[in-house]
């Protein structure tokens, strides 16, 4: 575990760019010569001038106090089990969870990692580790989502708000005086058989609000960027073999068109409708950083199929507007009515 | 010097603004989202910096939208209208971005126009029962020149020559695309395999993407988070950087951002509008007069406005003299399908999507469709090659019912959904019906105290005809993928009847040349208050199954530019 209000850990990617590929972008980023050339965002204006500002990282606090964390350290360790490989305790989660919940400790408010790029994929500074500084409306959103509305009556125009902080202290304490009841010192003290038995008690209303925020938060926080606290060493990409975040360097064309693992089938293939002539005459970037070699990612043999084909680009929105509850995204699928 | 405000900075509302600026106006655009693109208003499109970045969990935090609690929408199903609930569901379910730029922030730009056929719809195939299907009042031809002038500006790519030849009988182009087509995907060329297998033509998708540098901005280089993903770099067009961003810095156009319009103040006779009225960031309500003013609040957000402006000479609301503002919402419906693989084929590794198909355009008439109940079905174009980043892959399976605990961590570890997933998107056109409508929610405001919008919304049985009948011919598609171990498709419309999540709206201020049912005029005029044009998608009598932004654009354009002409 870290310790409170240390900065994020952000791991260093499995690729790590030489030496001569960051000599390559700063040589994008510097050698224009004309005022309407390309630039890369974030990376200051080609025709220089315009030295990039140093990215300040932005050093999260924690809400909770320490018995409540450890509470929810030993939750999420459910939600996310440890096996052959690490889970959302070793990832950091309750941290990341803790972060959000004491946002507004910070400033900017630890809401939305900055960007554009982290220093993942070829570029020289992880501007991801620098929040965002939120407008007056974002500001409002957050304090009534994460404070509720306390009977403030600005914040009850439709009435009153329950707040992220009440629903995780309130749950939490629950799954504390349960595991009481059960003659355990506290829930951490529980072992994991005992621990899944009262995170899946859906008949206690406290513990059923609590599992409906935390199992999307640590999700968030597994599979998400690091710099939110929640995926130290990228455990959540690991595991799953998620490539990340992959900007400024991107893909040839090449690792876009043929697969990384050639399968006797591909002969059949159509070709792709690219004109290689064409696109090796443009100075894109992707040629003047050199391309990571893929580490074989071997998938379980799994013949079965879905019974649902995932909504693709609906799903984003369908997360959006879950807005961090299962029950609304199941609501949101048509797995369950409303 | 004429003088317009525009309501609203997505598409419609940034291309309005820069044709009319470009014909001498003075326009400004008040957008209730605030502004994500450092440099913008003061730098070259090409140097504009962004806030966006490839950060799955900006997306769950409403990141460039509305907030749920401040700025909720409520929904129903008709049956629950019939039922008197009030609502079932409230928040972002069907909501927009809201930012300048809007939607086209992090849309994925693909830009297939509309067909010949879709204007003439009513007059070609005849009413459905319980619907208000309706030819449009102008043609292909009144878009085209709009078309090829988006297309040239916003820079899109694509091939001519790889264009089957009834979409080019459909859609004629007078030219080749300004970029050739991206690269394809892997997993896109083994759906394309399949569809060829069967006999279709699958071709390139033609999108505002660059495939070589365009317009002072850099090329793509497929990282495959587009859709509801700011680009990181650059690489696509939008109403930012192809116009609103130009015309802002040409000097006749200011943006003000968390300007949040409630209302239109006519004359006593209300045949002009005199004002707009707003909030700004702060609360304070301010207020602006022009020669004209320009809606382009998008479908949900345009009716509320008009049903929110009633007064004394429009007792209904704003135009409504046909009670038809907020009546004919329309969502394309979805029918997501997918072959399953033993290996990565890395569905997401490409600009997404690569690869369209349009055999499922339809019409479909004859005894196989009277059958499942309607007279024809209309279908839509398929994406080809969709696939599913990995946080959204996570809360699929949670969705799906797959619990927390172990069975979480295998399911991520397999991979179904992801890895060994090549996915399609079939588009599917859906029927304007009175009952599908916007109206103000009778009791949830938003943080300013103003009802939010409502919307009663279900599918019609042709939506549900249409999915019966175009899923197996999907399924039998994916079946011929060379390779793969397995095929699902995933009917929208018969899974239920609420919207699905879909950034495609249309429809709540229809234009058309009878007063009596629609609610503009040709030119998005109001019928009854000639000073205020409706500009965005809510102005379309029917909703083609295509990707509508490049529409939007053309026929804003086209509304822009007779304006500036006197109209």
């Amino acid at each position: 575990m870290s310790s409170p209000d240390a900065p994020v850990p952000v791991f260093t990617r499995r690729v790590l760019l030489s030496g001569s590929a960051q000599l390559a972008l700063a040589a994008l980023v510097a050698c224009g010569d004309s005022a309407r050339a390309p630039s890369l965002p974030g990376g200051g204006p080609i025709g220089g001038g315009t030295p990039t500002p140093p990215v300040l990282p932005t050093t999260p606090k924690r809400f909770l106090s320490d018995a409540e964390h450890a509470a929810l350290e030993a939750f999420v360790d459910r939600l996310i089990p440890a096996d052959a490989d690490p889970g959302a305790l070793a990832g950091g989660c309750a941290d990341a969870i803790d972060y959000l919940l004491g946002a507004f400790l910070t400033d900017p408010p630890f809401i939305y990692a900055g960007g554009p790029f982290s220093d993942r994929a070829g570029h020289g500074q992880n501007q991801f580790a620098s929040f965002l500084p939120l407008d007056g409306y974002e500001a409002f959103a957050w304090r009534l989502a994460l404070e509720g509305s306390q009977g403030k009556p600005e914040r009850e125009f439709n009435g009153a708000v329950k707040g992220l902080q009440a629903i995780y202290r309130e749950g939490l304490a629950q799954l504390d005086a349960r595991a009481q009841g059960m003659g355990s010192a506290n829930f951490a003290a529980l072992g994991a058989p005992q621990r899944d038995v009262l995170i899946n008690d859906s008949s206690d209303a406290l513990i059923a609000e609590l599992v409906d925020v935390a199992f999307p938060a640590t999700l968030n926080a597994f599979y998400g960027a690091p710099e939110y606290g929640g995926n130290r060493d990228g455990v959540g990409w690991g595991f799953t073999a998620y490539e990340g975040d992959v900007q400024p360097r991107g893909y040839t064309d090449a690792q876009v068109v043929e697969p990384d693992n050639p399968s006797p089938l591909d002969a059949l293939l159509p070709p792709s409708y690219h004109d290689p002539a064409q696109r090796s005459a443009t100075p894109l970037m992707q040629r003047l950083l050199p391309q990571p070699t893929r580490a074989d990612w071997p998938l379980p043999p799994q013949k079965a199929t879905l019974a649902a084909a995932p909504p693709f680009e609906s799903m984003g929105a369908m997360v959006q507007a879950a807005d961090g509850r299962l029950s609304r995204l199941r609501v949101l699928m048509g797995v369950r009515n409303a | 010097m004429p003088e317009a405000i525009v309501i609203g900075s997505g598409p419609a509302g940034s291309i309005s603004a820069w044709a009319l600026a470009q014909a001498g106006w003075n326009v400004t655009v008040l957008e209730r989202g605030r502004n994500l693109r450092p440099g913008f208003g003061s730098v070259p499109s090409g140097q504009l910096q962004t806030k966006y970045s490839s950060d799955e969990v900006k997306g769950t935090r409403q990141f460039g939208f509305p907030h749920p609690l401040l700025d909720p929408i409520t929904g129903r199903t008709q049956a629950e209208a019939g039922d008197g609930l009030d609502r079932s569901i409230s928040g972002l379910h069907i909501q927009l971005g809201s930012a300048v730029g809007g939607t086209s922030l992090h849309y994925n730009a693909k830009f297939p126009r509309f067909w010949k056929q879709d204007f003439h719809t009513l007059s070609d195939l005849g009413p459905q029962a319980d619907a208000q299907v309706a030819d449009w009042p102008i043609s292909y031809e009144d878009l085209a020149p709009f078309y090829d002038e988006v297309e040239r500006t916003i820079g899109v790519q694509g091939d001519v020559t790889k264009m089957p030849a009834r979409t080019l009988e459909q859609s004629p182009r007078s030219s080749q695309f300004v970029m050739p087509p991206n690269p394809t995907g892997y997993a896109a060329r083994l759906l394309a395999a399949g569809a060829e297998a069967i006999g279709w033509n699958p071709y390139p998708y033609p999108a505002a993407v660059n495939s070589q540098p365009f317009d002072g901005r850099l090329a793509c280089n497929s990282c495959g988070l587009c859709s509801g993903f700011g680009c990181p770099i650059n690489a696509r067009g939008d109403a930012i950087t192809s116009y609103l961003n130009p015309a802002v810095l040409a000097g006749r156009v200011r943006v003000i951002e968390r300007a949040a319009v409630f209302r239109i103040d006519t004359s006593a006779d209300g045949k002009r509008a005199t004002a707009v009225r707003y909030h700004d960031a702060e609360g304070v309500e301010r207020s602006l007069s022009a020669d004209k003013v320009l809606i382009a609040a998008s479908p949900i957000h345009t009716a509320r406005l008009l049903l929110l402006s009633a007064n004394g000479a429009h007792p209904t609301g704003l135009g409504n003299r046909s009670d038809q503002v907020g009546r004919n919402m329309m969502f394309h419906y979805f029918t997501v399908g997918g072959a399953f693989f033993e290996r990565d084929v890395q569905s997401l590794r490409a600009q997404s999507t690569t690869v369209q198909v349009d055999d499922l355009v339809g019409p479909f008439t004859g005894p196989q469709i009277t059958a499942l109940g309607v007279p024809w079905i209309k279908g839509g174009l398929v994406q080809v090659g969709s696939g599913l980043p990995l946080l959204n892959e996570a809360y699929f399976y949670a969705g799906l019912g797959i619990p927390h605990g172990a069975p979480h961590k295998a399911a991520m570890r397999s991979s179904l959904a992801r890895r060994r997933i090549a996915g399609i998107q079939f588009v599917g056109e859906d029927v304007p019906q009175a009952n599908n409508r916007v109206d103000l929610d009778p009791t949830v405001k938003d943080w300013r105290g103003l009802p939010v919008a409502r919307v009663t919304w279900s599918p019609h049985a042709h939506e549900k005809a249409s999915a019966q009948y175009t899923a197996p011919l999907l399924l039998a598609w994916l079946r011929a993928v060379p390779g793969s171990a397995g095929a699902v498709v995933t009917p929208g419309p018969l899974l239920g009847d609420n919207p699905q999540n879909t950034a495609h709206h249309a429809g709540t201020a229809r234009m058309g040349s009878d007063p009596a049912t629609s609610v503009c005029d040709a030119m998005g005029r109001l019928h009854d208050c000639g000073n205020v044009h409706v500009v965005d998608g809510s102005l379309f009598p029917t909703f083609p199954g295509f990707n509508p932004t490049l529409t939007i654009l053309a026929n804003a354009l086209r509304i822009a530019r007779g304006i500036a002409a006197g109209a």
